[in-house]
Order: C-alpha cells, then sequence, then structure tokens
C-alpha cells in the first residue's frame, strides 16, 4: 500500500510543464495537540496551520516545545491529543496514528544523521522503493544541491556543508509531501550557516515545498521564514511576518525574544505616550500606567555639541560602550534604568559623556504594564545588553 | 646515551621478544627436520586443525548471536527486570573456560546435583560430558560476554536519529532494524566475536577436560614423545591466530566511518505486549545455565567436601590449608607479573605516545600481533627452548621462567592499557610543570607518576586476573613445588576429587569476579 502511494502521488501527470514538486506538496494544519512528558505539560493545545508551498519559522527558546512538536508531525512522537492533517489526509487524531514511514513527510533533524555505512548515493536512494527511475532519481536530487557526480563518495569523506547537503537532497528524494527542518544548521559555523540559509530557502521556494523550520535564532528564522510562530513553553505566543513580529510583538517576552529590547515606563492617553523620553506617537491606542517597547536602533545619542531640538529632561550618562565595527553599543545610564542604544554611524560620544536621548523610531508599541511581569517572570531573555525597567 | 634513545632501543629489543615464541617455533621445525608436509599430510593434522577451526567458527557464530540477542533485548526491549538481567549477563566473562568445563562435568557426575535431581526419576547414570558439542556449550556459555558487553555499549549510545531518519523516509522498523540497527552494531559484534575465535583457538582447559581433538590438545598431548608433531602444530596454531587477527583488522578497515554516539537521549525501547514474558523467561533460562547452574554446582562439591571433613581420598576429600597456600601463591605471583609486564612495556607505551616513530610502531605490531598467541604456543616454544640450549636447562620450570612467559602473553594487552596510563599525562603539563624549574626526576615524581598510576593500575590489574586465569603456560613451565589456582583446579578435577576442585574454583571465580568487576564492569555502565 505505502509503496503503491509512492510510486504515484509523487509523479507529474505527463505533459505538465508545472515544476514537478509542487504537485507533491500539501498544506499542514495542527490542531489542538497537546503533550505532556510525565506530568510535565510540554504543549498545550496548539494550533497551526500553514499553506502549501509556505514556509513557517517555528522560532523559541531551547526547551520551548518545538522539537517535541515537529516530532510528533513526522509521527516519532505521539500526542496525547489533536490532530495533526497534511494536504486532506488526517495523520494523527482520535483514533489514527499513521506510522512514520508511511507519512512521507522529509525531515531533516538537528544531526545530519547520513547512514555512515552507505554511499552518498546509497543515502539518497535509501527512501526510494525499488522504482526503475530510482537512479535517475538520485541523480536529479544530487544536481539540485549542487552535488551531481557524488553518488559513490562516503558521508565521512565530506564536509559539514556537504553532508548537510546530501541531508537535504535524502530528504526530498522520496517526494514528500512536506519538510520539516529541526535546527538544520546548528552544527555549522556561522559563515555556512547563513550560505546555506539562503541556498536551502531559494531551494524551498524554487520548489514551491511546504517547510516548517525550527530554530532558536532570530535571525534564521526571520531569513528564513515566509512567516513566523514563536513559541514559549509549550504555546504559539505569535503568528506573523518576520517584520510583524519584530516590529509589533505580541508581549514584552516576544519582544526581547525576537531582538534586544528597552522598555520604558509611561502613561497612555490614546494615540500618544508620555514617558521620560518625551510624548511618543503610539500604533495602536494605549491608556493608564504603559510600558513602551524602544529598540536599542531607535536611540539617538546627541551631545550638546550636535544637539539639536531636545527634551531636556531626557539626558543620560554614558557608562560602557562596545564597538563592533559595523555598529557600536552604548550604555547609558537614564533615571534608574541603563538603556542600550545602538547606532551605525561612528559615535561621537565617550564612556562619561552626559548625552540626551531621542527616539527616532516608528509609532512606538505599548504594553499595559501589568504585562512586564510576565516577562519578569518568564525573563530569560536572550542577550546581556537588553535591559528592562523590571529589572 | 640519552633516555630517548635508550627508550628506542627497548622498543626495538621488545619487539624482538615478543615475535621470539612463534620464531623459535618456525626454527625448530626446521631444525627438527619435522616434515611440515609429511605431518600436515597425515590424518592427524587435520583432524585436530579441522576440529579447532570447527569450534571457533561454530563457538563465535554462537557467541555472537547470544551476546547481540541479549544486548539488544536488554537495551532496546521493554522487559521486566531489564536492568537486573542486564547486569547479570557479563558475569560469565568471570569464570575461565576450564573452571566452566570442571562445573559442568561435576553436575553431572556421579553424586552431583543433576543425579540427585534425576535418579528419582529413574534416570541414571548420566553420560560424561564430552566431544564437540559439550566443547561448543561450555565456551559459547563462557565467552559470550564479549559479544555482549561492546554492543551493549553501542546500543546504547547509538544515536536514535539514525532510525528515525529511516522510518521517515519510509521503512518499516523491520527494515529499519536490518538496514541500520544492525549495521550499526556490526563492528562490536565482530570486534567481540574476533575475541571469542581467539579465545576458542588457544582454549586448553575446556577441549582437554571435555575430550574434544583440537590442536592444543594434541600439541599437549605429543610434547614429550612426538616433538615434531607438537612443534609443527604449534606454529599451525599460532599461525591460525594471527591470521585470524589479520582478517579481522582487514575487514574493520573495509567498514566505513562510524555511527555518532549519543549521551543524552535515552535508546528507544519496543513494547512487546505479552510477548515479553517468553522472551523473559528465555533470558532468565540462559542466565541459570550460564551462571546459577556452575555456581550452584561449584557450591554444592564444596559444602559436600566441607561436610565430610574425615574423607583423605576420593571425590570428598578437602585440604582446605593447601587450597590457602595454593591462593596465596597465586596472588604473590600473579602479582610479581603483573608489575614486571608493566615495567617492561610502559617504556613502549611511553615511546608510543610521546615520541611516534616508524621504529616505535613497527615493535608495537609485533607486540600487540602477540595478543594472538595462544598460552600453549607461548609455552612450548619457551619450554622446547629451555631445554635445548645449554644452560637455558638451569631455568626450566623457575619461576624466572614462569614470569617471563606471563610477560610474553599478556604483554599485549598490558601494552594497551599502559598507553592509555602514558596518554593520561598531557604533555603540556610536563612543559608546565620545566617552566616552573622542575627536573626530569621531579617531573617524573610530580607530575607524571601520579596521573599514570590509575592507568597502570589498571595495566597490571588486567595481567594479575589473566595471570589468574592462565591454564596451560602455568600447567607446563610451573616450578614443581609452586601450587598455583588454576593447575590445582586442573589436577582435581583430572582426578575427580570434585569437592577440592568446586572450593578451588569458588576461590579463583571470587578472586577474579572482585578484579572483574573493578576493572571491566565498573568501568562500564553497571556501576
Amino acid at each position: 500500500m505505502p509503496n503503491a502511494q509512492r510510486a504515484t502521488a509523487g509523479a507529474p501527470p505527463p505533459g505538465d510543464p508545472a515544476p514537478r514538486g509542487r504537485d507533491g506538496f500539501r498544506a499542514l494544519r495542527l490542531v489542538d495537540v497537546h503533550k505532556s512528558f510525565g506530568g510535565t505539560r510540554v504543549l498545550h493545545w496548539v494550533n497551526l496551520s500553514i499553506e502549501r508551498g509556505r514556509t513557517l519559522a517555528l522560532l523559541g527558546p531551547s526547551g520551548c516545545g518545538k522539537t517535541t512538536l515537529m516530532r510528533i508531525v513526522a509521527g516519532l512522537e505521539v500526542a496525547d491529543g489533536g490532530e495533526v492533517h497534511v494536504g486532506e489526509r488526517m495523520l494523527a487524531g482520535p483514533g489514527v496514528n499513521v506510522a512514520p514511514e508511511h507519512r512521507r513527510i522529509g525531515l531533516l533533524g538537528q544531526e545530519r544523521a547520513l547512514f555512515p555505512h552507505l554511499t552518498v548515493g546509497g543515502n539518497v536512494a535509501y527512501g526510494l522503493g525499488r522504482s526503475p527511475d530510482r537512479d535517475a532519481r538520485v541523480r536529479e536530487v544530487l544536481e539540485m544541491v549542487d552535488l551531481a557526480g557524488f553518488e559513490k563518495r562516503m558521508p565521512d569523506s565530506l564536509s559539514g556543508g556537504q553532508q548537510q547537503r546530501v541531508a537535504i537532497a535524502r530528504a526530498l528524494a522520496p517526494r514528500p509531501r512536506m519538510l520539516l527542518l529541526d535546527e538544520p544548521f546548528q552544527a555549522l559555523d556561522v559563515h555556512l550557516r547563513l550560505e546555506l540559509q539562503a541556498e536551502v530557502q531559494a531551494l524551498l521556494k524554487a520548489l514551491g515545498a511546504t517547510a516548517v523550520v525550527v530554530t532558536h535564532d532570530q535571525d534564521e528564522a526571520f531569513v528564513m521564514g515566509d512567516e513566523v510562530a514563536v513559541m514559549q513553553e509549550g504555546h504559539i505566543r505569535q503568528r506573523g511576518t518576520p517584520s510583524e513580529v519584530y516590529g509589533h510583538p505580541a508581549s514584552p517576552w516576544v519582544a526581547s525574544f525576537v531582538g534586544d529590547a528597552n522598555f520604558v515606563p509611561g502613561i497612555g492617553s490614546g494615540d500618544t505616550v508620555a514617558t521620560p523620553l518625551g510624548n511618543l506617537a503610539t500604533c495602536c491606542p494605549a491608556s493608564g500606567k504603559v510600558a513602551v517597547l524602544v529598540r536599542p536602533s531607535h536611540l539617538r545619542l546627541v551631545t550638546p555639541a550636535t544637539g539639536g531640538d531636545v527634551d531636556a529632561s531626557a539626558t543620560g550618562q554614558v557608562q560602557a560602550m562596545r564597538f563592533y565595527g559595523h555598529t557600536t553599543e552604548c550604555r547609558v545610564q537614564f533615571g534608574e534604568n541603563v538603556l542600550l542604544a545602538r547606532s551605525d554611524r561612528m559615535p561621537s560620544v565617550r564612556v562619561g559623556d552626559d548625552v540626551m536621548i531621542r527616539y527616532e523610531g516608528p509609532p512606538a508599541v505599548a504594553y499595559p504594564a501589568s504585562a512586564m511581569a510576565g516577562l519578569r517572570r518568564n525573563g530569560k531573555q536572550r542577550r546581556e545588553a537588553s535591559t528592562s525597567p523590571a529589572r | 646515551m640519552d633516555a630517548g634513545r635508550l627508550f628506542r632501543v627497548w622498543g626495538f629489543g621488545l619487539g624482538l621478544f615478543f615475535a621470539a615464541p612463534l620464531g623459535y617455533l618456525v626454527y625448530e621445525n626446521v631444525r627438527l627436520r619435522s616434515d611440515i608436509l609429511d605431518i600436515l599430510g597425515v590424518g592427524r593434522t587435520w583432524g585436530p586443525l579441522g576440529n579447532s577451526l570447527l569450534l571457533a567458527a561454530a563457538v563465535s557464530l554462537a557467541a555472537m548471536v547470544v551476546g547481540t540477542a541479549l544486548a539488544w533485548a536488554t537495551v532496546r526491549l521493554d522487559l521486566p527486570g531489564r536492568r537486573l538481567w542486564a547486569a547479570l549477563a557479563p558475569l560469565p566473562l568471570v569464570f575461565p573456560t576450564f573452571v566452566g568445563a570442571t562445573a559442568f562435568i561435576a553436575l553431572l557426575a556421579r553424586g552431583g546435583l543433576a543425579e540427585q535431581v534425576l535418579s528419582p526419576l529413574g534416570v541414571g547414570t548420566l553420560p560424561r560430558l564430552q566431544g564437540f558439542w559439550a566443547a561448543w556449550l561450555v565456551l559459547t556459555l563462557f565467552t559470550y560476554p564479549y559479544v555482549y558487553l561492546p554492543t551493549r555499549a553501542r546500543l546504547r549510545h547509538l544515536d536514535p536519529s539514525y532510525e528515525e531518519a529511516a522510518r521517515v523516509l519510509g521503512r518499516t522498523p523491520r527494515a529499519v532494524f536490518t538496514t541500520v540497527t544492525l549495521p550499526a552494531m556490526l563492528p562490536a559484534v565482530s570486534a567481540g566475536g574476533l575475541l571469542v575465535c581467539l579465545y576458542t583457538l588457544s582454549d586448553f582447559g575446556a577441549v582437554e577436560l571435555l575430550r574434544y581433538e583440537t590442536l592444543t590438545r594434541s600439541i599437549y598431548a605429543n610434547r614429550l614423545f612426538d616433538r615434531a608433531t607438537s612443534v609443527t602444530h604449534g606454529l599451525l596454531l599460532g599461525v591460525v591466530a594471527v591470521g585470524v587477527v589479520v582478517v579481522e583488522r582487514w575487514l574493520a578497515r573495509r567498514r566505513a566511518g562510524g555511527f555518532a554516539a549519543t549521551s543524552d537521549r535515552p535508546p528507544p525501547r519496543t513494547n512487546l505486549g505479552w510477548l515479553r514474558w517468553p522472551v523473559c523467561a528465555a533470558v532468565v533460562a540462559f542466565l541459570l545455565l550460564a551462571l546459577v547452574a556452575p555456581l550452584a554446582t561449584l557450591g554444592y562439591w564444596a559444602g559436600r567436601g566441607i561436610a565430610n571433613p574425615g574423607r583423605r581420598v576420593g571425590a570428598f576429600a578437602l585440604d582446605a590449608a593447601g587450597i590457602a597456600t595454593s591462593a596465596a601463591s597465586t596472588v604473590a605471583v600473579s602479582a610479581v607479573a603483573a608489575a614486571v609486564t608493566v615495567l617492561v612495556v610502559l617504556p613502549l607505551a611511553w615511546l608510543l605516545v610521546r615520541r611516534p616513530s616508524l621504529s616505535a610502531s613497527a615493535s608495537n605490531l609485533l607486540v600487540t600481533a602477540s595478543f594472538a598467541f595462544p598460552g600453549i604456543v607461548v609455552a612450548l616454544a619457551l619450554v622446547f627452548w629451555a631445554l635445548q640450549v645449554p644452560f637455558a636447562a638451569v631455568i626450566y620450570q623457575t619461576l624466572p621462567l614462569l614470569i617471563v612467559g606471563y610477560v610474553l602473553l599478556f604483554g599485549a594487552q598490558a601494552a594497551n592499557a599502559a598507553r592509555a596510563a602514558v596518554g593520561a599525562v598531557p604533555p603540556r603539563l610536563s612543559e608546565g610543570a620545566r617552566t616552573l624549574g622542575a627536573r626530569r626526576w621531579r617531573r617524573l615524581r610530580t607530575v607524571e607518576l601520579p596521573l599514570m598510576t590509575p592507568g597502570l593500575l589498571a595495566a597490571g590489574g588486567l595481567v594479575f586476573l589473566s595471570v589468574m586465569k592462565e591454564l596451560p603456560l602455568t600447567l607446563l613451565m610451573r616450578p614443581t613445588n609452586l601450587p598455583m589456582l588454576s593447575a590445582d583446579i586442573w589436577d582435581s578435577t583430572e582426578s575427580l576429587f570434585l569437592a577440592q576442585a568446586g572450593l578451588e574454583s569458588l576461590v579463583l571465580v571470587a578472586a577474579s569476579g572482585v578484579l572483574t568487576w573493578l576493572l571491566v564492569l565498573r568501568r562500564s555502565e553497571f556501576a
């Protein structure tokens, strides 16, 4: 039965000029998936769907349940409840649990897990049945990942990047209905990671693949994903395009997880909020005590010499500076708080200088002050540079 | 002459020393004009050679099957009492095979446990346990841990990602087992199988007690009156043993790079449902046969001996004072042999780790190849050499020559462990001590020796254990007035003084059990 499916489902109708892979890929829909391990709930009624041909980046800190969710989709783990649909077919749900070998979901795990006792060709052909066009398919997918002619090599004779490409080719060879990439570039060095991110992203687009990229790295999520879903403690906290998630984080926690964040206290009055930095425009109406998200790159430091029209009350003292080449970070003592400011211009201030602080950014995002408690409770912020009044 | 040069000369000499037994047998063959073709052409060679090969193949195969099955069952199946069976399964390792043979002979002997149980059922005298199947059974029961231990370690640490990847790529669990799990286990299984094969080829005690005509038995039987046959068979056995190692190395090299190990994910377990009860019963039955039966029967005979102190002769005679003396001298001899062996191979180990060179590697090759030599071949070479060379007869059957024999036999083992010991001292630490002003002697005393001590103790412990369990070399080369437990067990069993043999065996098994725990099992996961 699975063999019959394999033989027919992925093959294009004769004479169809459309890109081949597209026919194979399907949408993914998760309904109320939940799971506990030994009394600890790792997934809370997760609902998530991805349209056919789109890439979703599932972003979250380690231990948030994202890998478990992917293993449930692949069939390597059984959920306590909920449904997994790929295309029209329910793979897991009440009374249904399709075995992983019958799901036709490509998985690229944290470990490349290339079979060391098989050649590159043997690895790629592993998921193909005894079909007559097996060798042709191996050649085809190896070409896709720029490894044409590597069939006879052994995996341990390849570089890390090449091994990763073989793993991609192996996952693609059986024409899966969707791809799961679980921290696929974690083991690679930075340079290679950036290169492969771009390559794989282009490949997924060219194939029209439905894919989920699991990662804890927000840069990777933003680069790879058409959309990003942020996960924390077994909940999906926000779902949106990369710019939505970065620009309008759903909570202070999301804000500081996807990037460095300062939070400045304020009093909201509709479209504006009064803060020690002055009256700022907000993107959405705000009222009462709020915390305003200020990204470090939206702060400009001005010395009296270069100064201009600034609210004189917004002054602080530069405590420390870090020069990174392309950017410079300043920590500024501002009242009781320390603010992080980042600029791509050469700094004109020095440690110890008194500076004026100016907000130069889009309409600000304000959270009810009570929301900051959540940040403090879960507050594992990702970079030590990020600061908040909550500390 | 500086130390490095001295070490190199020492290492070179060591290589020659370890190659000497086989070289000497070649020389003897030529000197005695023993017409190899003539001896080979006669049935008296093909018989023992064929028997040796057949037994080695059958035992290796059975041990690989049993060892792999037990390892897989205890790691991957949800058997009740899994951890207990896993911890018990390696224990038959503590029985030297001649003690195992003794136990099974004693089990079936007149007045033994089997007779006690079966006679009410109307079964008369039991047949003596002997021949191919007897040797096959006993050797398999007491050598399979050599396969079980590495295979279990492999399975426990095999990264589950490989099998998961195979599942996701569309293979059924059964297909995943044959295409991924089995190939991943294979290096461990075949390395263990090689040890079993060598062990069986060189085994003398079990086949002699169980009357199965192999090369070792022929070497022993012909050593006095048909020296040419004995020497030819010795050479043949040595060549076969080395050949087995060479073939395994060649196979190992052809195998591709390894599967990655993991430590953070527990191995996946298959839920057997009701099937787990019969599988568990099979595991328990096997352990009863391999562990409980021999211990029970040795204990039974020892107990009967203790209960009948008056008897001076026969199956129930027991000479407890003699056993104490024997145990004491066994410990003393083993300790001396262990210390001497480690001291002899240490310079070579140092050379290999700190000053790698072609000559050091060549010497190392000769030393490690000697690992394949059966004890009886080494003994034969030394005995004939001592009897042949003028003046050497003076040291025949003296303690020094016995120690030389042990060094030759177990040097390879010690060399491996000693290399690990030397490796435990990073050169940077010696350099650091040097920049702090410590001279050679002070560096050795304050930095290098303290760091090497655990490794050297382990090396010595391994030799100690092996010497205690060694039979043929001890039997042929010990001074006539030096009691050794292994040789005593042998004599007692041959004379059917089973009470005596039982108590002696228990003492040896207890001592070997403690050492095996400290040196082998404690280092695995059973601590």
